[in-house]
């Protein structure tokens, strides 16, 4: 089966290569990356990412290049009130929903995509799960296949007010460990908010030729990567690569403790 | 306009109503967040909301976690249960089962959770769209987000007022999961934003937010159309809810008075912060947060042992307060009563009686009775706590 990828690219990274459409995220609009894109650097026949949750200002501000988005070939969002201002707008864009930790059951993502042309499942869930979801998503769904997998999304800009507090050297991008767990995390930041990743990758590739996908979406963005092709093709051999992880694939989640044993 | 107070279980709602709530929000015992917290049976739902539709108060039921697939056995039944005991409202976040509600056509109220973090007008007319009547912002919403959204979708807005923060936007955080394996969107959050971490061997620091604290912003947050105050706090106890209920009732009926002064308002802030534990700003509403609005270092937390007994009736006749102690206090102590619709006053500990009538100089078993000469008139339920802030000394 062939595979279509959605791509966000490496810094390097200038050639799509077959079965790939890129999705950028649009400077202003994102949170959590370490390149983001004008509308003027966006190639052609692209999608376009708006991962922030936007404030009234901002939603306003997009609603003023509609026109230029309506060009490209799709958004995908977030914040559903994107969704709301295209439907007012009647503006002709395709749109994929990506609420990164909220798209976690089929019930919710068949809800969802009664308003949208497809969806990104969260990767918060178990390859069981996911699954699940692909046999009875009613539309083609999206899963996100490789990339920095994002725990935490804030508003706040937390490596500034930390640097400022003990006035150490500026930096928008950190590795930091929790102490009592040791558990390492990639903290990346903009003047809209703060992202926080694992500093692994996640890599989902045991989902290659699932039915029921119309885009693996490939996170690049940390990636030093020139030729797409090669890459892809190693990626579709299952060649390894460094610093990856399972995510939560095999890591069923919890939320009720077990009652506590009486002593 | 409402003032909407946290209920963890039944006498936590009862508190929250008797101190001057007009609503309270509650989680059930499944599809709720703070699953850990002992939350409400449907027997508790049912006589929670018996106790506050008889006072002519509301109750709203939260039904906010976010599905997995497995989740939503049983879902359908509940909120048909929910509908038949006649709560008020449910609290939801995920869209399947806002549109089941309205599919089943069964007949509930469909509050939008703050895990959606509305904070713009077209996201809250796309949930307006799907038969939400109101929405509990995301506590980034600001001032201008909030008068927008009021203006744009004429919707009820509910906006926090008072207690913690999370430290991501609500509903975005998997921090827990990956660390505890405990999944935050389904009610066990770990709280990892109030853990230490380190960049290698630069100094360790938390990224936990102050608590909100939006007592100096009620009159504009009443001036631009907020129709609910909401004061956060699940898991705490009756002395907390008490005192925050009813600081924020007598705040809110001043302004309405157009009686509220400035020193009162600082005596207030006073009471608030030392009630918490913990500092407080009003975060969002003016401007994002900087590192004041953070705690770096942790918080060398103790518990608030301000709660010193809890008044259990009233002999008008003989003057005197029969009291359930919940800390330690003593002959000399200066102390203060406060309650509902009643002006605090403090009083100092002359003698103390146990439940045999003899004298004792100190009442240091929890929950033991003594009575005490206390020459105001109290009512049941009100509270007695040391005394720390005077407020003559603000006036």
């Amino acid at each position: 089966m062939k595979n279509n990828y959605l791509v966000i690219p490496s810094h390097n990274l200038k050639k799509k290569s077959p079965n790939v459409d890129f999705l950028f995220p649009l400077k202003g609009y994102c949170v959590g990356f370490k390149k983001e894109y004008t509308l003027e650097e966006i190639d052609k026949d692209s999608y376009v990412y708006i991962n922030r949750l936007l404030d009234s200002e901002k939603i306003e501000s997009l609603k003023k290049i509609l026109p230029e988005l309506e060009k490209q070939k799709g958004i995908v969002f977030e914040d559903l009130g994107v969704l709301e201002l295209i439907k007012e707008e009647k503006k002709n864009i395709s749109l994929i929903f990506y609420a990164t930790h909220a798209n976690c059951s089929k019930d919710t993502i068949n809800a969802l995509l009664d308003y949208v042309d497809s969806i990104v499942i969260s990767p918060d869930i178990t390859t069981e799960e996911i699954k699940e979801i692909l046999k009875k998503a009613k539309k083609k769904v999206c899963l996100y296949t490789f990339g920095p997998i994002p725990y935490m999304y804030s508003r706040r800009t937390l490596l500034k007010n930390y640097q400022e507090k003990f006035s150490l050297e500026r930096k928008n991008e950190l590795e930091l460990e929790e102490t009592s767990t040791n558990k390492k995390f990639v903290f990346i930041e903009n003047e809209y908010g703060t992202v926080v990743f694992d500093e692994k990758k996640l890599d989902g590739r045991i989902f290659l030729n699932e039915e029921n996908i119309s885009y693996h979406l490939l996170n690049l963005d940390w990636e030093e990567i020139e030729d797409l092709s090669v890459w892809i093709e190693e990626f579709e051999k299952k060649l390894p690569i460094k610093n990856t992880t399972d995510g939560f694939l095999n890591q069923k989640t919890i939320y009720r403790l077990p009652p506590r044993k009486e002593s | 306009m409402e003032l909407l107070a946290p209920a963890g279980d039944l006498e936590k709602l009862k508190f929250a109503l008797h101190y001057g709530a007009d609503a309270v929000y509650i989680g059930g015992q499944n599809f709720s967040l703070r699953a850990n917290a002992k939350n409400f049976s449907l027997k508790d739902i049912e006589e929670g909301v018996s106790f506050a539709h008889e006072r002519g108060k509301k109750v709203y039921v939260t039904v906010n976690i976010i599905l997995h697939n497995e989740d939503v056995e049983g879902l359908e039944e509940y909120l048909r249960k929910l509908s038949e005991i006649k709560v008020d409202a449910v609290i939801v976040s995920d869209i399947y089962i806002i549109k089941k509600i309205q599919e089943l056509q069964i007949p509930l109220e469909v509050h939008l959770s703050t895990q959606a973090s509305v904070i713009n007008p077209y996201a809250a007319n796309f949930y307006k769209n799907l038969g939400v009547t109101r929405i509990v912002l995301g506590r980034e919403a600001s001032k201008i987000d909030i008068k927008k959204i009021k203006e744009k979708t004429g919707l009820e807005l509910e906006v926090f007022i008072h207690g913690a923060m999370c430290t991501s936007y609500s509903g975005r955080c998997v921090l827990s999961n990956v660390t505890t394996n405990r999944d935050a969107n389904r009610g066990g959050c770990a709280q990892i934003c109030r853990w230490t971490f380190k960049e290698k061997e630069n100094q360790i620091f938390s990224m936990t937010s102050k608590d909100l604290n939006m007592i100096p912003h009620i009159k504009e947050m009443i001036d631009i159309g907020v129709n609910s105050f909401k004061v956060e706090g699940r898991m705490r106890g009756i002395y907390y809810i008490a005192t925050v209920i009813n600081t924020y009732r007598t705040l809110i009926d001043k302004i309405k008075e157009n009686t509220l002064t400035d020193k009162e308002t600082k005596y207030y802030l006073d009471i608030l912060n030392r009630c918490a534990n913990r500092e407080s700003t009003p975060q969002f509403f003016e401007k994002i947060p900087t590192k004041k609005e953070q705690y770096f270092l942790g918080r060398m937390e103790v518990s608030n042992q301000d709660f010193l007994g809890l008044v259990l009736d009233y002999d008008e006749k003989n003057k005197i307060a029969t009291i359930e102690q919940r800390n330690y206090f003593k002959i000399g102590d200066e102390v203060e009563f406060f309650g509902p619709k009643k002006e605090t006053f403090s009083y100092k500990i002359h003698t103390i009686e146990n439940e045999n009538n003899e004298k004792i100089e100190v009442a240091n078993h929890p929950n033991m009775i003594v009575k005490l000469f206390v020459p105001e008139k109290l009512e049941k339920y009100d509270m007695m706590r040391i005394k720390i802030f005077d407020k003559q000394d603000y006036l």
